[in-house]
């Protein structure tokens, strides 16, 4: 644990992988001494191709699974020796956010809020912050049977909010959303960045990544291939460079 | 954190369609099964009532104690609204007479087949087949259909410990079920409150204490339903092992180790016994025969030898003997056939009891067959009824007999010369006939035997509550 690291100050580091590696029980080695710090008002994207190893990071960090060696640190706690005082600090957006159906958007945020330890909040705070994320009003009060999943998104987003947690996980959070509900997505994303939180992101989506991201990391067969700063990125290609990574370590696996 | 998570999971059960499915199944035949089982209860009672009324007044006419003829029958009780067990397999008469074996015959299912074929629903059937149900339709997806849903995912984002997780699951489930059973328990209660069924303060605590068990059983099939939730990654899988577990448990071994038990253990049927008997009879009259026919041969030597006037006494001297003789020697091989029936029933019961320890010992790895047998105790309608009520049948009837004698030498009075008087004779005073009270065994005495049975089921639900921690706390969330 790193003492000296203070949430909320700029370059203090919240997340951190350190030589973070999984082998599953059938042999599969999912993730090769991951190493990356993310630091507090900081966008870190995760690039990579299916099973290129970003779910499980985003799982170890969530002490879903226990890695086989290394560490996920959340503001130097380790995930997997301390999970439930590492979980308390962050927050999860999936893919693809599932709530209880039978439960009104309100509901399933104040159920969530108080599990996250925030017990205070008012209806007006969950009314808030759902049209803060673009839910509109009259979908408030109604049940989550009916919402399309761009809703439910946004639904877990106000979650992700309220828990004010200082680190943000997110699991392919623009998958399946519309160009505009993407927009908002990145607006929110920036918002949450200049409220000094630190958000890890796995995406396929190359264009959001290099639009949002501060860093960006191109990950293939467990390993990060590639890691770059926003401003390393401005004349390049990352698209063009994601292709070539990924070319690259086929050639090498080959 | 525990009371979050109870507060979702009996919000999620309160709001989900199967609730109010089950609450309304679950209403409708309690309150049903409370109904009927009053309607039933009043219907023997004025069986009861009527047939005593025409034997007290047959009784009040009889001018000789050696005709009264005593039918007793069996009381209805209370409790029998709620658990019928054999109540309505067993006779409801008995004939108290001099010689009759003591036998209850008459039993409403042998009256009234069509009963015996859809057999009535009463509590315990509730609670044993439906409730059980029940339970496992509400927890069989608790884990893995979260799982499946995304939402145990979400949930484990957040600082929860899995124990207080897979606790709130089981309070939660429980508590759902809770609601189904006891508002229609309490609704059929005030029924029986307001139809006046005179339930006294034992009857209210068999009461209790029966509804506490069902409780205990049907918590154990909630427990059942986590754990294999939690063992399992689809709820279909779930479901499917469930079922197969529950058919097991609430049809298969509790048939089956009866069925076990009679093959291990015969026991004779009613007909190999008369058999015997007969048989047995049959040898003694041969033997009788033989006898009389000795002294007769004895006899007629004897009177050939002596003159007239001597043969006259001698004849009448030997005929007194020879009845004496007949008497004593009748008195003696009654004696032994009722030594016989007393040694052949006595093994008979004695195999009935090791066939039923044995089915019993058997059927009891079902938790339904350990809640039926202790809702029977604690009914007072379990297999033991017969047997108490006859064996308390046999001590009123040599009561009443020794009765009836002391009657019949104070009136001088016998049938005969009942038969033979010109005079018109008095009726008897019956005020002070013995009245045939059965008393059920004492609420310790019940509790002896289902303390055993309450002790299984909660056996069951402690493993299945530790199969639930260890499946759970390896169970990938993801």
């Amino acid at each position: 644990m790193t003492e000296s690291i203070n949430a909320g100050t700029n370059n203090t580091i919240v997340l951190e992988a350190d030589k973070l590696t999984k082998r599953y029980e059938d042999g599969v080695l999912a993730l090769d001494e991951l190493s990356f710090t993310i630091k507090s008002s900081e966008i870190y994207a995760m690039l990579g191709a299916n099973g290129a190893g970003k779910t499980t990071t985003i799982n170890l960090f969530l002490n879903f699974i226990e890695p086989t060696s290394g560490e996920a640190r959340v503001m130097g706690i380790v995930t997997h020796k301390e999970p439930l005082l590492a979980k308390e600090k962050l927050a999860f957006v999936s893919e693809n956010v599932m709530l209880y159906q039978n439960f009104t958007a309100i509901q399933n945020l104040d159920y969530f809020a108080k599990l996250g330890g925030k017990k205070n909040y008012t209806r007006d705070d969950y009314r808030n912050v759902l049209l803060r994320v673009g839910l509109q009003e009259e979908a408030h009060n109604k049940r989550l049977k009916g919402f399309s999943k761009g809703m439910r998104q946004k639904c877990g987003i106000a979650i992700a909010i309220l828990k004010d947690a200082p680190a943000i996980l997110l699991d392919e959070p623009t998958s399946g959303l519309d160009p505009k509900a993407g927009y908002e997505f990145i607006q929110l994303l920036d918002n949450l960045r200049s409220e000094g939180k630190s958000i890890l992101m796995s995406t396929h989506d190359i264009f959001r990544a290099r639009e949002i991201a501060d860093t960006v990391g191109i990950m293939n067969q467990g390993k990060l291939v590639m890691q770059a700063g926003r401003d390393e990125l401005t004349d390049k290609d990352l698209e063009q460079l994601y292709m070539k990574y990924m070319a690259g370590h086929m050639e090498a696996a080959a | 954190m525990i009371k979050i998570l109870i507060e979702k999971e009996l919000k999620t059960i309160l709001l989900s369609p199967k609730f109010v499915a089950v609450f309304s199944v679950c209403s409708i035949l309690i309150l049903l099964s409370f109904y009927i089982g009053i309607d039933e209860y009043r219907v023997a009672l004025k069986h009861y009532e009527a047939v005593n009324a025409q034997l007290a007044q047959q009784t009040r006419e009889q001018t000789s104690w050696a005709a009264v003829r005593l039918n007793i029958v069996r009381h209805p009780d209370p409790m029998h609204i709620f658990v019928s067990g054999i109540n309505n397999d067993i006779g409801r008469q008995c004939p108290i007479t001099r010689g009759d074996v003591i036998k209850l015959y008459g039993s409403r299912y042998s009256d009234q087949l069509l009963f015996s074929i859809f057999r009535s629903m009463d509590f315990m059937f509730i609670v044993q087949v439906i409730l059980s149900l029940f339970a496992i339709l509400f927890t069989y997806d608790s884990i893995c259909g979260e799982r499946e849903a995304g939402t145990l995912k979400l949930n484990f984002a957040n600082p929860i410990p899995r124990t207080s997780y897979i606790i709130s699951k089981i309070v939660g489930s429980w508590l759902g079920l809770s609601i189904p059973l006891i508002i229609p328990m309490l609704l059929g209660l005030a029924l029986v409150l307001v139809c006046r069924i005179p339930m006294n303060i034992t009857h209210w605590v068999q009461l209790l204490i029966i509804i506490g068990v069902s409780v205990i059983y049907f918590s154990f099939f909630i427990c059942l339903g986590v754990m294999f939730s939690s063992i399992t990654k689809a709820p279909s899988s779930s479901f499917l092992y469930l079922l197969v577990i529950w058919i097991g448990f609430v049809l298969i071994i509790p048939r089956a180790g009866v069925m076990v038990a009679g093959q291990f253990i015969s026991v004779p049927t009613p007909a190999e016994i008369t058999s015997k008997l007969t048989q047995k009879e049959r040898e003694m009259s041969e033997q009788l025969d033989k006898w009389q026919n000795g002294r007769r041969k004895e006899l007629e030597s004897a009177l050939a030898s002596l003159t007239n006037e001597e043969q006259q006494k001698k004849y009448m001297e030997m005929v007194d003997q020879y009845n004496k003789d007949l008497t004593q020697k009748y008195d003696e091989l009654n004696r032994e056939i009722d030594k016989y029936y007393i040694s052949l029933n006595e093994e008979w019961r004695n195999r009935k009891s090791q066939q039923e320890t044995l089915g019993f010992s058997l059927s009891r790895f079902s938790p339904a067959s350990a809640f039926q047998l202790a809702s029977m105790d604690l009914a007072g309608t379990g297999v033991s009824l017969k047997t108490e009520y006859e064996d308390q049948l046999q001590i009123f009837k040599d009561m009443f007999n020794k009765f009836r004698a002391k009657k019949e030498e104070e009136t001088g009075r016998s049938l005969f010369t009942m038969l033979n008087d010109d005079k018109k004779p008095k009726n008897i005073d019956t005020s002070d006939i013995p009245e045939f009270r059965f008393v059920n065994r004492s609420l310790s005495q019940i509790m002896q035997t289902t303390i055993i049975d309450i002790g299984i089921l909660a056996f069951y639900i402690l493993i299945t509550i530790a199969g639930t921690f260890i499946a759970f706390i390896r169970y990938d969330v993801r």
